[in-house]
């Protein structure tokens, strides 16, 4: 369990965070909604250590994989070795290319970022999180730029990742179907505060469009909190 | 593609026509003055530029200039990737640098050379005078490629706890590479320029700038011009070279698919 207690912080321009806390289950994956400004990409680098706050938070594992919106690759470097990059003296050819062929990438090990479609950059992105050994994936909106089609495949390429060792994840994103479709619990956030934390069981990916009261609770959420 | 071949044909243009226009003023000025000792004709000038080839004086001057010029520059791009080292680790040191930099950069350069004159010898004056003007150029243009290095992949190589050796020899050195290859040409050109200034006044023996000094005790314009368009061309070439060296490792660098445009 990952534990935010009396969690607080201000930038220059205002303060984000005043005594928030949150419990985070593990082997789950936690979506975080809500306005933009609302404070979720700030909770996701307060949980990767890249940005102090005053308060605690415990049960953050000591590796942390992250899946940002713009795939942040070396471009000197092949998918290949992007990937084993993260893996340091770890790098095993065999884990690479297995990892590359599960997020459909067979054939591109060799190929440059430059030479990439986004989609296809953000697969590798998606793949260097899954191959680093970390105890918690965080994500701040991977798919914000992809096509409803790719955002769909992806989603699925993330959850046949996932459901192999069902590390906790906690995602971000300001799209309701997205947080329907990837997550277990959703919480929506306005001006730093969680105005609702709702909760569904079963497997993910759940089906795009498909009629269901988490996602109408989801979108209703977030209609009142923006 | 098509428009890269067709940049390049309008750079060869422009760089042919440019000559031309060149050499067109030194026949303009040619036959107003008509004064070979304050400009020499053409014919003379290769002349003299064939007489210095048939040389071996001159082609151990020339050695000796272009040695000259590319240890200083290598000592001055050395000092500089020291003192950028130095500066990442510590922003204090940075801080205490930035002034001597920038009193190196506005250094009069005559004035250093004279004194160096006294303090040293002809032979060693020009090439600490070539590095003091190289450094901080170098060390500025370090600096920037390394400003410029994206923050949000070196936020990723935090966040993935990759090494320091990864880092830099994956991260820092490839990112920094272009930058540095797109301006080792101009550099080594102008540290070029400054030796030879530096050693025309410094009086050098066994060396471009000591010749230079030497034809003009004599009023020897066609060997002063033959000189000059040597050094011109020599200063060229490096350019040109580095230039190409420049492409084939952005491919290397930066892979398939970024290298720069023409």
């Amino acid at each position: 369990m990952i534990v935010l207690d009396k969690v607080s912080k201000s930038y220059p321009s205002g303060p984000v965070y005043k005594d928030f806390s949150l419990s985070i289950e593990e082997g789950k994956i936690t979506c975080l909604l809500g306005a933009s400004g609302c404070g979720k990409t700030t909770l996701l680098n307060m949980l990767a250590g890249l940005l102090p706050y005053q308060g605690r938070i415990a049960g953050v594992p000591g590796r942390v994989s992250y899946i940002f919106q713009e795939e942040r690759l070396l471009p000197n470097l092949t998918v290949r070795g992007n990937v084993a990059l993260v893996l340091g003296r770890r790098a095993d050819a065999g884990r690479v290319s297995d990892i590359l062929k599960k997020v459909e990438l067979s054939g591109k090990e060799d190929a440059f970022p430059a030479e990439l479609s986004g989609g296809q950059a953000q697969r590798v992105s998606i793949a260097r999180a899954f191959a680093y050994p970390s105890g918690l994936i965080l994500m701040d909106e991977p798919f914000a730029s992809l096509d409803t089609a790719l955002k769909i495949r992806l989603i699925g390429v993330f959850c046949r990742l996932w459901e192999e060792e069902k590390r906790t994840a906690v995602f971000v994103t300001h799209d309701a179907e997205e947080a329907y479709m990837l997550s277990h619990r959703a919480l929506v956030l306005k001006e730093g505060k969680i105005v609702a934390d709702l909760s569904c069981g079963g497997e993910v990916p759940r089906a795009y469009g498909a009629a269901s009261p988490y996602r109408d609770a989801i979108l209703s959420a977030l209609m009142s909190a923006t | 593609m098509k428009a890269f071949f067709f940049g390049k044909k309008l750079n060869i243009a422009f760089s042919f026509l440019a000559v031309v226009a060149m050499w067109g003023a030194w026949l303009i000025a040619y036959y107003t003055v008509r004064n070979d000792y304050i400009v020499p004709s053409f014919t003379d000038t290769v002349v003299a530029i064939g007489k210095n080839f048939a040389d071996g004086g001159f082609w151990a001057a020339f050695g000796g200039t272009l040695l000259r010029t590319l240890y200083s520059w290598a000592v001055a791009f050395a000092a500089s990737l020291l003192t950028l080292c130095l500066g990442a680790l510590s922003e204090k040191f940075r801080r205490f640098l930035a002034p001597l930099v920038s009193a190196l950069r506005t250094l009069p350069t005559m004035a250093v050379t004279l004194m160096l004159l006294i303090w040293t010898s002809p032979r060693v004056a020009p090439t600490v005078v070539a590095f003091m003007m190289i450094f901080p150029l170098s060390y500025t243009q370090l600096y920037a490629s390394f400003c410029a290095i994206d923050e949000k992949l070196l936020q990723m190589a935090r966040i993935y706890k990759i090494g320091g050796a990864d880092r830099l020899t994956k991260i820092y050195i490839p990112l920094l590479m272009p930058g540095v290859f797109a301006e080792t040409g101009a550099n080594i050109s102008l540290t070029l320029k400054v030796m030879v200034s530096a050693e025309v006044l410094a009086g050098t023996f066994g060396s471009v700038g000591g010749l230079m000094y030497t034809a003009s005790m004599y009023s020897r314009m066609d060997q002063m011009f033959a000189l000059t368009i040597v050094m011109l061309a020599a200063g060229g070439l490096l350019e040109f070279a580095f230039g190409q060296l420049s492409r084939i490792t952005d491919r290397w660098v930066l892979g398939r698919g970024q290298g720069r445009r023409a």
